[in-house]
């Protein structure tokens, strides 16, 4: 019972990670219309960001801080430059944006930090917690806190502020809120830099628990792809749902399904993508009536 | 007299369809203005011309202010409220935030309350489905939303495009009471394009009528209305 618990912990906690991405991917969608496939891969080079901080001597919090601001920013840089002139050609031309970015973040990073593995520090102590006669890993729990203090944070924003009430219905109804007087442009900017940060913060979550390179994200972006895909691409709450639904379920499958072991967990996340599209293809969370792709 | 808004040989185009030739509006400040006219005349085009939806030549002028090449939420920002055809509103969010999201434009947050609590007032069809989504709205509802929407901004000129459209008599007599009401109580001045030429008649005080993308007509409403081409064309007697 006690291996149950710490398996179904640890897989939350690595799907609060897949979350964390998982947000940053519904927040484009639902703002800009697309999947942006480079998502990962500016998570991993803002990792990599702090990561040179930290080995340059700066303090962890420092290194974290800066990392986030410079991925904010250059969130908010990319949809101005590189989307904002594509933005009435279509879904297919956006979609290649985001993929010849991908080859470009990835390029960039291994150009400037190279291609060898390097280790990241974790926020959290090593070490395990007694929560009611179970030992639990403090990372895991912190990082469960984490993620649920994002979400948090972010319903406040979207469901209590002005600025969260116009960037959703910027998302929703450009037209409309141009006519309002929201500047459209302006909210579009924020929801990229805003995702941007979340996909950062996955990156510093995960990095401790696998190696840094620049294919650091590759898996959490599969994983994070089918909890979106499973919570629905265009709910947040959904996001989060399905993401922590395909970590509980690769950690279970991971450990008591011998045949699966942890080479094949990789496979759980594709079958759930696609049983969802077969059955449900606007997820558990999701209106139906998202058609692009 | 000098006008709030003058528009002074308007002329726009839909790629290479050009569908204003020359339009000449001046609507006064407190004033109610309606534009007649058949389908493709050029109203909805004036009006989207007006707030920055389609590229136009020409002199529009807001309280002597031009508003050429200005984007449409600083033209917002400026206090025109336009309520579009198809209404332009927020189906997915709540009757409360579509509220809100018209005062988005104003910092006086005790007065953006009392506004909206003045709506429901006005409309207590809203109140009660206040936290559902308006596109659960009937048509008629979210026509009143679509114009408490554009009124809480406090805008110095409301547009108007076919309030009317697709909806009963009855709602639609309802809603040309709450404009009449608007009109007398707050003096917002309003430009409105109406099929529903003897209402709209009723509520302005000059007419202009549009034909082919120009103004071939205009005056008070009382003689727009007594015009023999205008009464068997748009009035139907």
């Amino acid at each position: 019972m006690e291996r149950f618990l710490q398996v179904v912990v640890d897989g939350i906690a690595d799907g609060s990670i897949y979350g964390a991405l998982a947000l940053a991917l519904v927040l484009i969608f639902r703002s800009t219309g697309i999947v942006n496939f480079a998502q990962g891969e500016m998570a991993m080079f803002a990792t990599f960001v702090a990561w040179g901080l930290h080995d340059g001597g700066r303090p962890l919090w420092l290194a974290l801080l800066a990392a986030f601001a410079l991925a904010f920013l250059g969130g908010m840089a990319i949809e101005r430059l590189l989307i904002r002139p594509v933005e009435g050609a279509g879904t297919l031309t956006l979609v290649i944006v985001t993929l010849g970015l991908f080859i470009l973040v990835n390029a960039a990073a291994g150009w400037i930090w190279g291609f060898t593995n390097r280790g990241f520090p974790s926020i959290f102590p090593s070490g395990v917690a007694r929560l009611g006669g179970v030992e639990l890993s403090i990372e895991s729990l912190g990082i469960i806190a984490v993620l649920l203090a994002v979400v948090a944070l972010l319903g406040l924003l979207f469901q209590r502020t002005k600025l969260g009430l116009a960037m959703r219905a910027a998302a929703l109804n450009p037209d409309s809120s141009r006519l309002v007087g929201i500047r459209v442009g302006r909210m579009l900017m924020l929801g990229w830099g805003l995702a941007a940060l979340l996909g950062a913060l996955a990156g510093v979550l995960v990095a401790p628990r696998l190696f840094l390179d620049v294919n650091l994200m590759g898996g959490v972006l599969v994983y994070a792809f089918a909890g979106a895909a499973l919570g629905g691409f265009d709910s947040p709450l959904g996001a989060v749902v399905g993401s922590w639904i395909i970590g509980v379920t690769e950690n279970l499958a991971g450990t008591y399904v011998g045949a699966v072991g942890a080479d094949l967990k990789v496979l759980v996340p594709l079958a759930v993508i696609f049983v969802v599209l077969l059955v449900r293809p606007s997820g558990l969370f999701g209106s139906p009536e998202v058609t692009r792709v | 007299m000098t006008a709030l808004l003058e528009i002074e040989g308007l002329r726009a185009s839909y790629g290479p369809v050009r569908a204003l030739h020359g339009v000449d509006i001046a609507v006064p400040e407190g004033g109610v203005v309606a534009i007649l006219g058949p389908n493709g005349a050029g109203k909805t085009t004036t009006l989207r011309a007006l707030t920055g939806m389609v590229r136009t030549s020409g002199r529009i002028a807001l309280a002597g202010r031009s508003l050429a090449g200005l984007s449409t939420s600083r033209i917002a920002r400026l206090g025109v409220a336009h309520v579009p055809e198809g209404r332009g509103t927020f189906p997915a969010l709540t009757v409360e935030e579509n509220l809100r999201l018209g005062a988005y434009t104003r910092r006086d947050a005790a007065g953006v309350r009392a506004d909206i609590a003045r709506w429901y007032e006005l409309f207590p069809q809203l109140a009660e489905r206040a936290g559902q989504a308006a596109g659960n709205l009937s048509g008629g509802e979210q026509q009143m939303l679509a114009i408490a929407r554009a009124l809480l901004l406090r805008p110095r000129l409301l547009l108007l495009d076919e309030p009317s459209l697709g909806l009963a008599p009855m709602v639609t007599r309802e809603l040309f009471g709450v404009l009449g009401l608007v009109k007398r109580e707050q003096g917002t001045t309003m430009l409105l394009v109406e099929q529903n030429a003897n209402m709209a008649l009723e509520l302005a005080d000059h007419a202009y009528v549009l034909e082919a993308g120009r103004t071939v007509l205009a005056g008070p409403a009382g003689q727009v209305r007594s015009d023999e081409s205008v009464r068997r064309a748009y009035l139907g007697y």
